[in-house]
């Protein structure tokens, strides 16, 4: 008993100064890749694929943020005219995509805002990725 | 960062200590005296409660009614239990936008029936946002449905085992959905699988490993399969240490979680301080691994016979590399134990990220009915 005492109070000095020393791990600046893959499993999933909203399940609007294919399903709707796409790499500040995380009225996530630096990929992705990842170069 | 999450901590506990009252036991209030099993049936707690489980019910409650299906009156065989939930909510939501809201939550009843000496079957139903072209067939769905083997029937220890649709077993397993350690810790809301779990449930220790794949007929949040186990040691009366792993795979990507969970239950002031703390490393292809960090420290404590209060303050990182990708939650719960059937609840949650420094505040305060049938 003793032993298991000492092992367990061991392993948890262990775990707990692990995560503890996490934080003071040298931080950079947002040097993540824009990409889809990245903006989806990063970022839309966790936020905005809860399981009553933009889940392959519910739907919600018609979009879905689960996995990468319904994502660039979602990401495509509207193709025949770049103003109803959630994307707009010619003017990614009026992509729906970008003015829904950063609006005053029903901005998304509604129950939890991104950080200014995940709104920040999400534009720099539109601007420099979204049109050859989804295949809309010209 | 570091010295104002401190004060937060210190703080949010210092509120928990000030309230005058005594501990007793309720779900959130495990101890070495309480396992899940001391008052449910399930070995990961929640769903049917057993004979001591209806006895706390019954005594923790303002006016002590009888605290069986229908309060008794309404008698079943005996190899069959039934019940249910029934809760919503109102009240002013911030996201940032001011709204007020009102909305169902659970609406959903099981049924629980023995087949043998030593196995039974476990199954809930419930009402539910439907899915979208499949609206027919999945406005009630069934969010837990599996078999039990128990090696002890009739006591709360033993191995047990379970196979069919139930949430992994991992963490401090809170009822509370929003905390991080739920919604960013692995078993976030609709988030069952299908799986097996080999558990063994000791006074000093319990340990619980679940495989699960994906469910093969609803696209729900979880598409991952994986495994995860969970372990925690009482290595004193008041004090209990555990470890958790999970790892999950799906297309794209996989994730490795490690995590320390411990509760303590202090004497003086009576209070349980409980904590869960998860790294996290997400590794996507072609490209990506963010490491995260997500944790949560909650102090329970019944400030009257019938009033318990939470206040929890949840820390969740979403890439560590990176600055001001934090956010961070103070939730404060407040129970009130009507009857052994009712439960009002007044909750709140004030939301910042990077402390106020990377986005908008955020929460809610809500008023929150439940009733167990």
């Amino acid at each position: 008993m003793v032993g298991a005492m000492v092992r367990a109070v061991t392993i948890g000095r262990v775990v707990l100064a692990g995560l503890a020393a996490l934080p003071a791990c040298d931080q950079t600046e947002n040097d993540r890749p824009p990409t889809l893959p990245y903006i989806t499993l990063a970022i839309l999933q966790p936020y905005c694929a809860q399981g009553v909203c933009h889940s392959s399940y519910r739907k919600e609007s018609g979009y879905a943020f689960d996995t990468l294919d319904a994502a660039r399903e979602s990401l495509l709707i509207g193709r025949s005219g770049a103003a109803t796409r959630l994307v707009n790499p010619d003017e990614p500040e009026a992509s729906l995509l970008y003015t829904v995380l950063v609006r005053k009225i029903r901005r998304m996530p509604y129950d939890a805002p991104l950080p200014d630096k995940d709104i920040e990929l999400v534009l720099r992705w539109i601007e420099q990725k979204a049109a050859s990842d989804l295949g809309l170069a010209p | 960062m570091t010295r104002r999450y401190a004060l937060a901590a210190v703080a949010a506990i210092a509120l928990c200590a000030a309230a005058g009252g005594r501990a007793a036991a309720y779900p959130q209030l495990l101890s070495r005296e309480a396992t899940c099993t001391g008052c449910h049936l399930s070995p990961a707690g929640g769903g049917p409660l057993g004979e001591n489980g209806l006895a706390i019910a019954e005594a923790i409650s303002r006016w002590g009614t009888a605290a069986e299906f229908f309060y008794g009156k309404v008698h079943t065989p005996s190899w069959l239990t039934l019940g249910g939930d029934l809760r919503g909510a109102t009240g002013y939501v911030q996201t940032p936008e001011k709204l007020l809201a009102s909305f169902p939550m659970q609406i959903e009843g099981w049924g629980r029936a023995v087949l043998g000496p030593r196995l039974s079957l476990y199954v809930n139903l419930g009402s539910r946002a439907s899915q979208v072209g499949n609206e027919g067939a999945t406005f009630a769905w069934s969010r837990e449905h599996y078999l039990m083997w128990q090696q002890r029937p009739g006591e709360s220890s033993g191995f047990y085992v379970r196979a069919g649709r139930f949430m992994p077993v991992f963490g401090l397993r809170l009822v509370e959905h929003p905390t991080y350690i739920r919604r960013w810790g692995g078993t976030p809301l609709y988030g069952e699988t299908y799986g097996v779990a080999a558990e063994y449930i000791d006074p000093a220790y319990e340990v619980h490993a679940t495989g699960f794949l994906r469910d093969p007929i609803l696209a729900t949040p979880e598409h991952a399969n994986g495994a995860a186990v969970v372990g925690e040691v009482r290595i004193r009366p008041r004090l209990s240490l555990g470890a958790e792993a999970m790892y999950t795979s799906s297309p794209g990507e996989q994730k490795y979680r490690i995590g320390a969970i411990a509760r303590w239950r202090l004497e003086a002031p009576e209070l349980l301080l409980q904590f869960e703390g998860q790294f996290m490393n997400q590794l996507i292809e072609p490209r990506g691994a963010p490491k995260q960090i997500i944790a949560e420290l909650l102090a329970s404590r019944f400030v009257t016979g019938a009033v318990l209060l939470d206040v929890g303050l949840g820390l969740f990182d979403e890439n560590v590399a990176i600055t001001g990708l934090h956010r961070e939650a103070l939730d404060v719960n407040v129970h009130w134990f009507a009857t052994s059937h009712i439960e009002a609840i007044a909750t709140g949650r004030i939301e910042t990220l990077a402390f106020g420094d990377a986005g908008p505040l955020s929460g809610y305060a809500l008023a929150q009915l439940h009733y167990r049938l």
